[in-house]
Order: C-alpha cells, then structure tokens, then sequence
C-alpha cells in the first residue's frame, strides 16, 4: 500500500494504492491522521488505486471523517472500485461520508 | 501450505497478526485452482481476515492485563479450509483460542448517524452478510466456525 500527496488549491489530496488490511492499516492511519491533526482545512482521499479494504482500514477511514468534522474541516473520498464501494455500502458508511464519482466531482464539491 | 485432498486446502497459521499476509494466497490459488469469480474471492479474502485478526486479536490472553504472557507465540493454530463441492463453497475455520462465538455478537447500527458509529463488529457484519451460512460450534477446546457461499452462476 502506497499513499502520494498532491495539492489542489485548499485540498490535500491523498491518492491510496494498493490493499489495506488490519497490517497495511497501521500505516495507513498515522498517514491519514498526521494531516487531521496539524489542521487540514480539506482532505480527499482518491481511493482509484484502492483494490480492496478491510473494517481495519475503515475504522481510519471513520477517525478522520469524524476528526474533521468536529473541527469543522472537510473531507470527502472519490474514485472508489466496486469492490470497495460494496464494503462502504454494507458496513453503512456510504451514507455517512461524503463520496464522489471522481476527482474532479469532489474538487468542485 | 499441505493439500489434504482434492478441492482442500489447510493451512496451520501460527497466532500473529503478521500472518495475514499469507492468506490472500491461499484464497486466490484456490480461486485459480476452481476458476471462481474475482468478486467472491475478494468476499472470501475478506471474511478470512476479519474472522483471522479477530481470533488473534481476542482469542488469547491480553497482553496489558497479564504482561507475563507473550502474545507473539507461534504455537497456536488456526486451520483454515476451503472445499468445494459443485457450486457450494465451503469455508472453515477452526482456532484454539478461548471460546468466542462471533454469531452472538450484536449487528452494528448502519443506519447510524456518524456521531454514533464506530468501527466495532464489522468484521463480523461482513462474515454475515457475506457468506450465506454462518455456524459456531465449540469442539474440544477449540471453535469452529463453518461458512458456505453458493457461487453465483
């Protein structure tokens, strides 16, 4: 699993590649949260890479939503596969994060 | 990594996290071996992990409660077996741990605001909706839990 950063104006933009399981996700979470934590105004999370994700992975995922929001900052996910997509629906957390088609969706949201 | 018998395969995992690792294996050369669709191999991998990280992560003496206790010990099984028969696969799995019965857990909320989610009992969550049968048995000192998934045609 490999992250790369990108700036779009006021977003960070996070690209995932790979797999996250409950391994992967000990990096994943100091990855993700570093950016929570010193104040990101906007944080989006391209998961085009992402092949597959594991309750470790989203349990990061909902820790950064949550941290965001208490602080009043954005985040949002775009680009999510299938496969993906299908544990967001049935863990529920489709309909509590803000997810979007593409990358350019999520920039103009 | 032994064959057992045709459309078999066990796998003895010592209890450490960092063995998920090998899983992934095991379930795709089983997919190639019987020619299954990507999309049920990623629900077995899943459900694998889940069941596997909980065992090791639950199944054994906590470690903060009784620091004498090496949570890293690499006598403990877990046998995982993965059979199929027509369209019917079946996924077993079996541990040594203390005795924990995933099917009794309560379902997580998912209609949940974000205020009240947490991640907890999404493992689980997935191994139900997942798979079409889900079945607990404690045997000797050990559990058991056996799953079957009909493979879509």
């Amino acid at each position: 699993m490999d992250i790369t950063e990108e700036r779009h104006g006021q977003t960070l933009v996070m690209a995932v590649n790979g797999r996250i399981d409950a391994l992967a996700a000990k990096t994943f979470e100091t990855t993700v949260l570093t950016p929570v934590q010193t104040g990101e105004a906007a944080l989006l999370l391209d998961l085009g890479g992402l092949t597959y994700i594991s309750s470790a992975g989203l349990r990061v995922i909902l820790l950064a939503a949550k941290q965001q929001k208490a602080k009043d900052a954005k985040f949002a996910l775009c680009n999510l596969r299938d496969e993906v997509r299908d544990v967001f629906e049935i863990s529920g957390f489709a309909k509590i994060l803000d997810i979007h088609p593409s990358r350019e969706a999520a920039l103009a949201a | 990594m032994k064959k057992r018998q045709d459309g078999e395969l066990v796998l003895r995992i010592p209890g450490d996290l960092s063995e998920i690792a090998r899983l992934p294996e095991l379930v795709d050369n089983f997919g190639a071996r019987h020619g299954l669709p990507a999309k049920l191999l990623t629900s077995l991998n899943l459900v694998l992990e889940e069941l596997v990280v909980n065992t090791v992560s639950y199944g054994y003496e906590d470690p903060a409660a009784d620091p004498g206790a090496d949570s890293g010990r690499d006598d403990r099984s877990i046998e995982i077996r993965l059979r199929r028969d027509g369209d019917l696969i079946t996924l077993q799995i079996e541990d040594d741990g203390k005795a924990f019965d995933p099917t009794a857990l309560d379902e997580p909320d998912t209609d949940a605001a974000i205020e009240e989610r947490d991640a907890g009992g999404l493992g689980i969550h997935f191994v139900r909706t997942l798979m079409d049968t889900v079945e607990y048995r404690r045997v000797g000192d050990r559990n058991r839990l056996t799953m079957t998934k009909q493979i879509d045609p």
